[in-house]
């Protein structure tokens, strides 16, 4: 009996150290990071506002980058920290937050301009905003222009932030919590404002393009270190950027067709954002303001997102548009 | 207990009985899905999500996918298990030891994984290492602790009978306490094995770029509920393959006396 014993257990022992190399073997194979270290990896999110990214990759082919895609804020920023990605596009109000807790970055970009809408029931009443008082509204995330233009809106309206109920949600869950009536409204980037129209969920109450004309939702930064060590690669990188804004103003059937195949989303949604209205998005004019960050920084003061004073000209970084290709 | 004359039998009709079930639950589920006349983004039917399993397959990312979970969990359990094995065995012979490191154990067990996952992230990064280190926490507490008492429980006329025999040292350990606490031990391996499925799904919602928790994020992201569901269906599969590995475990002779002799 003792024999057998052992013979079993060296078996077992042996097929799960084959089962060890096999799995990682194939791990590494499948899974395995397939670029070299000199490609600058810029991380984002599947939304209209990071479409640059996709659209670049997709056109400039020459320029080597990788696209990173994540599905949430907090781990972008720690791949961000941890080194593993070079650039990313992130909200700028968290942007600002990592600044300000001595990350050195640089922001040398936006993402897009109005992108961005307030969404309210379906079956609410035709009302404005006053609606909105006693009522849940959800929120991407608080380190965001989303949150900070909400509670500006409603404050102009007159009604005191105690008297709304705000949660942070997942933007993806925000049309269907609409739907189920977990929540009265939603404020969110696109394209999940126009989900909750296209699923018939929610109306618009408003769209960032009528109410506050330019509104910022996310922006590229760079870290220092990367930025020192390549400055001739990212330049380029980011020179491509704003340029494909342009391209993409002038090609927004197509660029809605690579975003809906990179962020796996239906074309229909993208094409809802893009082709709709005009300026429902628009990328043109990606050039960061130093008193639109100087704003943001203020709102974000008010609102006890931030302490101290925000050193702008630090953060703010637009020489790379702006210098000549050589 | 287990096979008798009538084994045979009884496995097939067991099997066939819970195909015929699923097969039978799969058939209710696409019919209330027409008869309701529920929406696909609320709660698609299982046509619709074998449909979106097969895009994952035919594009290679199912595989990726599962193969990512399944090295996440194989070298966080392994490791654990290494480490907890002896640990246990350590404390289950010296009750000294044995109390005095039961409180923080026991403090550590119940704190979930996944309240560890800032602290992954922030230690390990992005990545497999943070998820191998959620699931090596999930499985290393337990499995101390059921090492623990089965060395303890270990009924005190083996080890009398293995010093009038003169056995001692590695031998000792290796052919008396291991012996005897491996049914114990296969427990802890079989039920820690299941904790450390249900971790790394969830721990790959937040940590990972790829895996089977990633696939249901992403799948929610794109809107894509057939796939989420598709998903949820793989994942459970597969927990149920690796129970039935484990539980191959428990047939072995050396676990098996325990049982009989009860």
């Amino acid at each position: 009996m003792n024999m057998k014993d052992v013979s079993a257990g060296q078996r077992i022992v042996l097929a799960v150290l084959v089962w060890v190399i096999f799995i990682s073997g194939l791990h590494i194979w499948r899974n395995g990071k397939p670029f070299a270290g000199h490609v600058l990896r810029v991380g984002f999110l599947p939304i209209t506002c990071h479409l640059l990214c996709p659209v670049t990759y997709e056109l400039n082919k020459d320029i080597p980058f990788k696209p990173v895609r994540f599905t949430a804020w907090p781990e972008m920023c720690e791949a961000l920290k941890s080194g593993e990605l070079d650039m990313a596009f992130i909200l700028a109000p968290l942007a600002i937050t990592l600044y300000q807790q001595g990350f050195p970055i640089k922001l040398v970009m936006l993402g897009h301009r109005n992108g961005t809408g307030l969404m309210v029931r379906g079956n609410a009443p035709n009302a404005g905003i006053d609606w909105l008082e006693h009522k849940t509204i959800a929120i991407p995330i608080r380190f965001s222009n989303q949150y900070l233009t909400l509670l500006d809106l409603l404050e102009q309206a007159g009604i005191p932030a105690d008297n709304v109920n705000l949660v942070e949600m997942p933007p993806p869950d925000m049309p269907s919590s609409l739907a189920m009536g977990a929540v009265d409204a939603y404020i969110v980037g696109e394209p999940y404002a126009a989900a909750g129209e296209l699923n018939g969920s929610g109306r618009i109450l408003y769209l960032m393009k009528d109410v506050r004309p330019g509104f910022i939702s996310s922006v590229l930064v760079v870290r220092d270190d990367v930025l020192q060590r390549r400055k001739d690669d990212v330049g380029r990188l980011v020179r491509a950027f704003y340029a494909n804004g342009a391209w993409i103003e002038a090609h927004r059937m197509n660029a809605a067709a690579i975003g809906a195949r990179f962020y796996g989303l239906p074309v229909s949604l993208l094409e809802r954002v893009l082709l709709s209205q005009p300026d429902r998005v628009l990328y043109n004019d990606l050039m960061p303001k130093r008193q639109e960050i100087d704003a943001m920084a203020a709102a974000m003061i008010k609102r006890g997102l931030l302490k101290g004073v925000l050193n702008v000209n630090g953060l703010l970084d637009t020489s790379l548009i702006t210098e000549k290709k050589q | 207990m287990s096979l008798n004359g009538q084994g045979l039998r009884n496995w097939f009709a067991v099997r066939w009985s819970a195909f015929l079930l699923s097969f039978f639950i799969m058939a209710l589920w696409e019919t209330a899905v027409h008869v309701f006349d529920v929406k696909p983004e609320r709660f698609p039917g299982v046509m619709q999500v074998l449909r979106g399993l097969w895009e994952l397959i035919r594009d290679g990312r199912l595989l990726d996918y599962i193969v990512a979970s399944l090295f996440r969990v194989t070298w966080g359990y392994l490791l654990a298990v290494a480490l907890a094995v002896p640990l246990g065995i350590f404390l289950g012979t010296k009750p000294f030891w044995r109390m005095a490191v039961n409180p923080v154990i026991q403090f550590m067990r119940p704190i979930s994984p996944l309240a560890w996952i800032p602290i992954a992230l922030l230690w390990f990064g992005i990545g497999d290492n943070p998820a191998i280190f959620l699931i090596f926490l999930a499985v290393f507490f337990p499995m101390v602790l059921f090492t623990t008492s089965g060395v303890a429980g270990i009924n005190p006329t083996y080890l009398y009978a293995a010093s009038n025999f003169g056995i001692t040292g590695h031998e000792f350990y290796s052919r008396i306490i291991l012996q005897a606490a491996l049914p114990e031990i296969i427990t802890g391996l079989r039920i820690t094995l299941g904790t450390a499925w249900l971790v790394i799904v969830a721990a790959e919602m937040i940590a990972v770029k790829n895996g089977l928790g990633y696939l249901i994020v992403d799948a929610r992201n794109s809107l894509r509920m057939d796939q989420v569901l598709g998903g949820m269906l793989v994942i459970g599969f597969i927990g149920l393959l690796l129970d039935n590995l484990v539980r191959q475990l428990e047939r072995l002779p050396s676990v098996r006396w325990k049982r009989l002799k009860q």
